[in-house]
């Protein structure tokens, strides 16, 4: 896919598109959206890029460029909290659930070599 | 704050628990499979491996999530001495072995880590059966392979900046490990309808 970057005033925050649509990401895709945009801004522009794990902040040299990318929350992935555990209500049948993913990763392991073995 | 939950007395819980019923599942599995690889967790080692986790998150996440903290979870594991193996009574010590190990567990300990982290009842929970496309699942296996061991050292306070440099650039080197198994295990984690276990 074609993209394109677009330019607003020094002064304002700039906005990653992608044909012109605002980029939509999750934060784990970010950093290739940094990337992208040292790449088609001049990376000398650029003084520093700080990552948080809920934005990327690319701070230029001059300040004239500034932009600022905001993640979406995963699609199908709503908040979830830490909640203690009281007693768990079927242990034998999560052991069983475990047992099952464990085989399956066993058996992806079947033939797996790695380069430099 | 822990890898799991907040205070550390209830991370070194969750901790145990999440690896102990992975264990208990391990033994299962020996049995229906024919392996004999046995295992099992030093529990003295959790709290120290619950700090590590918790340092690297404090350091690296403003605000962690769930999926940031079980992929904590993970790395940790994957990198540390958590368990004494042996194979018909003798201690397995080669390094691929326990390796290959940690990668089967490391589905159950995500799977197991879910059962902390549910939704509202009403909206089902989470399940995670591990990754489901062969090339992503190799890379993923391959990743896991590749984490460097964690090492848990006593502060030499003569070089505290030497140490604190060094402190500093584990932490980044972890978190990017965090964040990268966090990009492997999110498409795989499902919100399905229902109760987790019956």
């Amino acid at each position: 896919m074609s993209s394109t970057l677009k330019r607003q005033l020094p002064t304002q925050k700039r906005t990653l598109t992608m044909s012109g649509t605002p980029i939509s990401l999750s934060r784990y895709a970010l950093p290739a959206v940094a990337k992208e945009f040292i790449n088609k801004t001049k990376s000398k522009d650029i003084m520093s890029v700080r990552k948080t794990t809920t934005s990327i902040l690319l701070k230029p040299a001059n300040d004239a460029l500034h932009a600022e990318v905001r993640p979406i929350q995963a699609p199908g992935l709503p908040k979830a909290h830490f909640n203690p555990l009281k007693k768990v209500a079927n242990e034998r049948a999560l052991v069983k659930l475990l047992v099952e993913s464990i085989s399956k990763s066993a058996a992806g392991l079947v033939g797996f070599q790695t380069c430099g073995k | 704050m822990g890898i799991l939950a907040e205070s550390s007395e209830d991370d070194v819980k969750a901790l145990t628990w999440v690896i102990q019923v992975s264990l208990k599942a391990w033994a299962d599995y020996c049995v229906s499979s024919g392996e004999t690889l046995q295992v099992d967790l030093n529990e003295q080692f959790v709290g120290d491996f619950s700090s590590a986790g918790d340092k690297v998150l404090k350091a690296e996440f403003k605000d962690p999530n769930w999926i940031d903290r079980i992929a904590t979870l993970v790395v940790v594991v994957n990198c540390s001495t958590l368990f004494r193996m042996s194979r018909n009574g003798k201690p397995v010590r080669d390094i691929r072995e326990r390796r290959e190990f940690l990668s089967k567990i490391t589905t159950a300990f995500v799977q197991a880590a879910l059962y902390y982290y549910q939704p509202d009842k009403t909206q089902g929970h989470y399940v995670f059966e591990g990754i489901g496309n062969d090339a992503i699942r190799h890379r993923f296996f391959s990743f896991l392979e590749r984490l460097d061991s964690i090492e848990i050292t006593t502060i030499q306070p003569s070089n505290p900046d030497k140490r604190s440099e060094k402190e500093i650039h584990a932490m980044r080197v972890i978190s990017r490990d965090v964040i990268s198994v966090v990009n492997f295990l999110t498409p795989d984690i499902k919100l399905v309808p229902g109760k987790l276990v019956e």
